[in-house]
């Protein structure tokens, strides 16, 4: 046994706000993990995670779950796509591994690379719009849409995971930049 | 008296009583009003002194592009000066201040230069104040920006607040008033995305401001249901009091929202909201604007548009006089008479410079037809006018009507080019609109309201239907059909009176003929050289005016004269608007380190690093100069241990079955070859064989590679690797991703590094020197199970480690490691002592890798590999990059080692000359990049470029910096000053 | 400005970084060869001025991190094609 005891923390310490009309609240309870398709082997994978638990490789913009909806998969890039899903372990990378199956895969563990904001409530996207340079009209920026783009000069992924709600995720050391700029929009708009 | 001018009606709310005051004087005017309106109301016609000859002044227009009634609003930081009252909504406690004028707006003493007004003309400051030249900067021009100008900045930072924001649709519909709302029914009929913008706060554009009737009600009531019926749909956004004032590339559009200044009073929210629209189709229906005749003294307060008569008179409930008269050359003109008439007000002449017959009769007006105005009398305000038949006439609203021009600004955004009509006697816009735009309406030269109503209808359906839309079968809106017809009339002969043209810029029908005379032929020149239309209005009422009084000059078609550029901005924009809320400290993000909560706690000095904070130093009680602490922490480490958060430094996860390729052609030096558990060394070009960057790669697996890169090039590097990957090499099997962040990461350095880490590394992985080499590196666990990476890597020379855990326990980690450190005395150290460390190495850095140095240079060149490909290898080989006479970097140390002791800075910057030279560019030698006062050595060290340097060592030089007087005796020598031999390293 | 991604759809041009001119792309193989720096002299700096359509590389730094080739008409600023530059890579020979 160690000498010495580590504790985590989350990039915002589980911020949480909650306006007329709009919560704010850091996402603390999931795990990202990039997952690389081999040159050659996007086919293999993608049989085998649809095999394990049913998963399929979303088209890009777009995000897929599996048959039991644990794990939620985004598609990013062409030739990558992430594992978004519930799991607190230090151990994200073997973990997904084991669920999906596809030991030709490249997993590389992004869970604490990001700080991970959710806006909701029905003014989420007035919000929003003060930030976001890209369309978040609800047909257009559909149920489970995801994109990489840039708010307030800080790379952003934006994910459509209900009606009215959206998370936003920054690299973690801008985490605070980013609920800060969030917080200002909601003072501006509300 | 209060409102002396005001009548019944209008769509004003005249049982809300707001109070504003005017130069210091307390006036009363209703909700609904603008500025404008309601001084006029109050019988204020002078509102303001112009700009160069301070003639008095009074509201001209009732829009955006009013010359005259501009303001300065507001007092003390709120200040906004040149804002257009006729624009500005009233609110109660609105404090406005005429501008321009020493003393009183009455007695303005400096309305003397009017009496020197024949010196004063087109030309007149580049021709007067050419000699002595160097009297310009210290006096004339002082004198002529006390004398001139407009409104006055407070030199306050502005206390408002600005956001952006951004917003999509289908169609833009540009102008809310006949032809863009009924282009905006059958646009969001269809279900397209629509956005209708408008500047004015209530939506209606003319209808608001005239008689007519639509579908049997008044046109401002259909304005009114026809917004309420948009307003109701989902596919719909309003945006009133919102100026779309630029169109750029691609469909997109620049729009700046005003909130009214009272709603802002009250909270904290954005005076305005700068808009990136985003569209695929526009339709600019933006109206049109009144333009004015050229008469002698036509300047006078009282002398307004007849257009703006009309929105007084019908909007406003403002009658702006008693006794009025009409001067036009079109049907419309004669409106403005109808209009008085039937609400009672007197007018008392109708003046067409036309030779028809009367377009209607004007009760109780005298007419004159074929007729002109050539002089106005009447110093404050007008009191008569002297006809052309030579016949006087008192009056005390003179309403002027020149014809419209369409608001044609944003067709011209990409270089579009107007087009001359001589039917209409004005400028249309022609095919070279922007892509996307089409136009309607007014702003197309649809002067006719019935045509205008049918022409947005079916532009708005047509659009909706090339976007694929099905429209619906819904009729246009109907009205009577009324002429416009209109005879050219720009300047008329005054003899020695002036005639104004552009009034806000105080440019005379004279002052352009001088112009055209001294032969300024082209548009573009007679607008510089007489600052015509390059007022804050842009001349918006002068411009086409000019080019008319031009062709008449110079005997040309107005089509052969041209006309100027319409740029972005439609109107002004406040710089504020264009920050938005990036002002101050949110100018851009902040970055902070896994271990910043720790190092603010330990009262450590913060540095910005490109967005990272990073911690500088670490003050200890009794450390009051910074030199105390940085010298400590880089003898404690060099003595002890010492920890430095390093996570700011670019990490790169690569993952492939050919990365130990892809890294070979990235680095100088081989890596085909690199063992699992081992990390090298690598220096990364530019392909002209220029040092890019450099850093480590660790070989964690077969497939599995992690690169640092230096802090400031982490995205470049990431970058430049993509683009190797994909565009040359686009099949190698190479996956790349940032796990800068992912991973908290600390340096931990010293002869006791490696006894503090064995306190936390679990036991089952041996770090001894010789399980864990130098260079070692592999995947390890601390503290009971906590994944982490260790790294036996060294910038400071020490023995030293880099270790890595899961950002999520990045605070943890510093914790622990000073926990177990506190027996060795570990101490945290910051960037001060990272870089004296690493100038007692010799390791080159930011400074060093400049854009100018090879390999060779660097003194790397036995690391360049011959024996492969590599980015930068052939253009790197040439002769120029590999000459021993280049700029190469060794070190430097004083002669006298007491040398800058007391001086209080280090010899960074200083250039190197040889002892006898007189140091200037042409003996310069080089330079000293880094410098520090070593706490080692005791005295100061420093890394540079001096030609042919590496053969030089041993040889005495001059490190001159005349920016602080030093010049002093350097030694050149290796640059590897502490532990030259690597032995600490390996211990 | 707005960039048409073939696989993202019309994105503001704020998210991509500009390198140059597509010809990048064609860094020469010969570095064994004599003609070797005449060849990369000519592939790194010698460019045309092309008034009209001209293919460049942008990356979607802020998106996807793909890099483009983008045929944007120098005189209209109209862009009309934009490409994967992995693909053109491939189209034009090159592999590993």
């Amino acid at each position: 046994m160690s000498d010495y005891t580590m504790v985590k923390e989350s990039p915002l310490g589980g911020a949480e706000h909650e306006f007329d009309g709009v919560t704010v609240s850091e996402v603390v309870d999931q795990s990202l993990v990039m997952i690389a398709m081999p040159n050659g082997e996007a086919e293999n994978i993608e049989a085998a995670m649809n095999k394990a638990c049913g998963l399929s490789v979303p088209a890009m913009g777009q995000s897929t779950q599996s048959s039991d909806g644990s794990v939620t998969l985004w598609r990013l890039q062409k030739n990558q796509v992430m594992a978004y899903y519930a799991y607190e372990g230090d151990d994200a990378e073997a973990n997904i591994a084991e669920r999906i199956d596809a030991p030709s895969a490249y997993y590389t563990d992004q869970s604490d690379t990001w700080a991970m904001i959710r806006v909701s409530g029905e003014r989420s996207r007035d919000i929003l719009e003060r930030i976001c340079p890209i369309d978040l009209d609800p047909n257009v920026f559909t149920l489970g849409s995801v994109s990489r783009t840039i708010m307030e000069h800080i790379g952003t992924v934006i994910y459509r995971d209900g009606d009215d709600s959206y998370v936003l995720l920054t690299m973690r050391s801008f985490g605070r930049s980013m609920l800060h700029a969030i917080e200002v929009s909601v003072e501006n708009v509300l | 008296m209060s409102q002396i001018n005001r009548i019944d009606g209008g769509l004003i709310d005249q049982t809300k009583s707001v109070s504003f005051t005017f130069n210091g004087q307390i006036l009363r005017g209703y909700e609904g009003d603008t500025l404008a309106s309601a001084l006029l109301a109050n019988n204020k016609h002078l509102v303001g002194r112009s700009f160069k000859y301070h003639r008095p002044r009074g509201i001209v227009t009732a829009g955006s592009e009013e010359p005259n009634a501009i303001m300065e609003i507001g007092h003390g930081a709120y200040k906004e000066p040149n804002t257009r009252a006729t624009i500005t909504q009233l609110y109660n406690g609105l404090e406005a201040n005429s501008q321009n004028h020493r003393g009183p707006l009455g007695f303005d003493f400096m309305a003397i230069t009017d009496f020197f007004s024949p010196f004063l003309s087109a030309g007149f400051y580049y021709k007067t104040f050419m000699w002595p030249k160097a009297f310009w900067e210290k006096f004339y021009e002082p004198a002529i920006r006390h004398s001139a100008g407009l409104g006055k900045l407070s030199m306050l930072e502005d206390p408002d607040t600005y956001d952006k924001g951004f917003r999509y649709c289908d169609i833009l519909i540009i102008g809310a008033g006949a032809s863009g709302l009924s282009a905006a029914l059958t646009a969001a009929e269809s279900g397209a995305r629509v956005i209708l913008a408008d500047e004015d706060f209530i939506m209606g554009g003319r209808l608001n401001s005239e008689t007519n009737e639509i579908n049997g009600m008044s046109g401002s009531e259909w304005a009114k249901q026809a917004v309420a019926k948009l307003s109701a749909m989902d596919n719909v956004t309003l945006m009133a009091d919102t100026t779309i004032f630029g169109a750029y590339d691609h469909g997109i559009y620049g729009a700046i929202e005003n909130r009214a200044d009272e709603a802002r009073a009250d909270s904290n929210k954005p005076r305005q909201v700068n808009w990136r629209i985003y569209t695929k189709r526009t339709i600019l229906c933006a109206g049109a604007t009144e333009r004015a005749i050229a008469f002698g003294n036509n300047d006078r307060p009282g002398i307004m548009m007849a257009s703006a008569v009309r929105t007084y008179l019908n909007r406003f409930a403002v009658a702006t006089g008693q006794s009025v008269s009409v001067y036009t050359n079109n049907d419309d003109g004669w409106q403005t008479a109808k209009d008085l008439t039937d609400k009672g007000v007197k007018v008392v002449a109708v003046i067409d410079s036309r030779s028809i017959d009367p377009v209607m009769a004007i009760e109780g007006a005298e007419i004159f037809m074929g007729t002109d105005v050539t002089d106005t009398k009447g110093r404050r305000a007008i009191k008569s006018i002297t006809l052309s038949n030579g016949k006087t006439i008192n009056t005390d609203t003179l309403a002027v009507s020149g014809g419209w021009n369409p608001n044609l600004h944003l067709t011209c955004h990409h270089r579009g080019i107007p087009k001359w009509n001589e039917e209409l006697a004005t400028f249309l816009p022609d095919s070279s609109v922007p892509v996307g735009m089409s136009v309607a309406g007014r702003a197309k030269g649809t002067m006719v309201l019935a045509d205008a109503i049918v022409e947005g209808h079916n532009e708005g359906s047509s659009v909706a239907a090339d976007l694929g839309f099905k429209t619906g079968d819904s009729k246009p809106a109907t009205t009577a059909s009324v002429a416009y017809n209109v005879s050219a009339k720009w300047g008329v002969p005054s003899g020695k009176n002036r005639a104004w043209v552009d009034y806000q810029n105080d440019v005379t029908a004279k002052d352009i003929k001088l112009a055209n005379q001294e032969g300024f032929k082209s548009v573009e020149h007679v607008k510089r050289y007489t600052t015509l239309g390059m007022a804050t209005d842009q001349g918006k009422t002068a411009n086409v005016l000019a080019i008319g009084i031009m062709a008449d000059n110079m005997d040309k078609s107005i089509e052969d004269t041209g006309t100027t550029i319409f740029r972005p901005p439609y109107n002004p924009v406040a710089m504020g608007a264009f920050a938005g809320r990036r002002r101050g400290m949110e100018f851009y993000p902040t970055r902070y380190t896994p271990s910043h909560k720790w190092s603010a706690e330990q009262n450590a000095i913060f540095v910005e690093v490109g967005m990272w904070y990073r911690s500088q130093w670490f003050p200890q009680p009794g450390e009051t100069f910074w030199r105390d602490s940085v010298d400590r922490e880089v003898r404690q480490t060099r003595e002890s241990v010492g920890i430095c958060d390093v996570t700011t430094l670019g990490k790169i996860d690569i993952k492939g079955a050919d990365v130990s390729e892809f890294l070979n052609r990235l680095y100088v030096n081989a890596f085909a070859k690199v063992p699992v558990g081992k990390t090298r060394y690598g220096l990364m070009l530019r392909e002209d064989g220029i040092a890019m960057d450099d850093g480590t790669t660790a070989r964690l697996g077969e497939n599995h590679f992690v690169m640092t890169t230096t802090t400031a090039n982490a995205v470049s590097v990431y970058r430049h690797m993509q683009f190797c990957h994909q565009c040359l090499w686009p099949d190698l099997d190479v996956h790349m991703i940032s796990v800068t962040e992912q991973y908290a990461q600390y340096a931990v350095a010293g002869p006791n590094s490696r006894k503090l880490l064995q306190k936390i590394v679990d036991a089952e992985h041996d770090i001894s020197n010789e399980a864990f080499p130098y260079m070692g590196a592999g995947e390890i666990s601390i503290c009971g199970g906590i994944p982490a990476r260790l790294f036996r890597i060294s910038f400071s020379g020490e023995l030293a480690y880099e270790i890595a855990v899961p950002t999520r326990y990045g605070d943890s980690l510093i914790r622990v490691l000073m926990e177990a450190g506190e027996e060795f005395n570990a101490i945290p150290y910051g960037t001060e002592a990272l870089g004296a460390m690493r100038i007692e190495k010799g390791h080159a850095a930011g400074p060093e890798l400049n854009g100018q140095t090879s390999a060779y240079d660097l003194g790397m060149g036995g690391m360049v590999s011959g024996k492969k490909d590599f980015i930068g290898y052939t253009l790197g080989l040439r002769e120029g990059m590999q000459r021993d006479d280049r700029m190469q970097m060794v070190g430097f140390k004083p002669v006298n080692k007491g040398a800058l002791l007391d001086a209080g800075h280090s010899m960074a910057g200083a250039h190197l000359v040889n002892l006898r030279d007189k140091p200037d560019t042409f003996t310069d030698q080089g330079w000293i990049s880094s410098s520090i006062y070593s706490p080692i050595f005791g005295h100061y060290i420093g890394l540079g470029y001096i030609k042919g340097g590496h053969s030089r060592k041993g040889e005495t030089v001059r490190a001159v910096d005349l920016v602080r007087g030093q010049d002093i005796e350097v030694e050149i020598c290796s640059p590897h000053f502490y532990d030259p031999e690597g032995e600490c390293l390996r211990v | 400005m707005i960039i048409n991604h073939p696989l993202l759809g019309p994105r503001d041009s704020e998210e991509f970084v500009y390198l140059g001119s597509a010809d990048l792309i064609n860094r020469p193989t010969n570095w064994e060869s004599e003609e070797a720096a005449e060849d990369f002299y000519q592939y790194l700096y010698i460019r045309e001025n092309i008034a009209g359509d001209n293919r460049e590389l942008w990356y979607h730094e802020q998106g996807d991190q793909s890099w483009l080739v983008v045929t944007r008409c120098t005189l209209t600023h109209e862009i009309k094609s934009v490409e994967l530059a992995q693909d053109v890579s491939r189209a034009q020979g090159r592999s590993k």
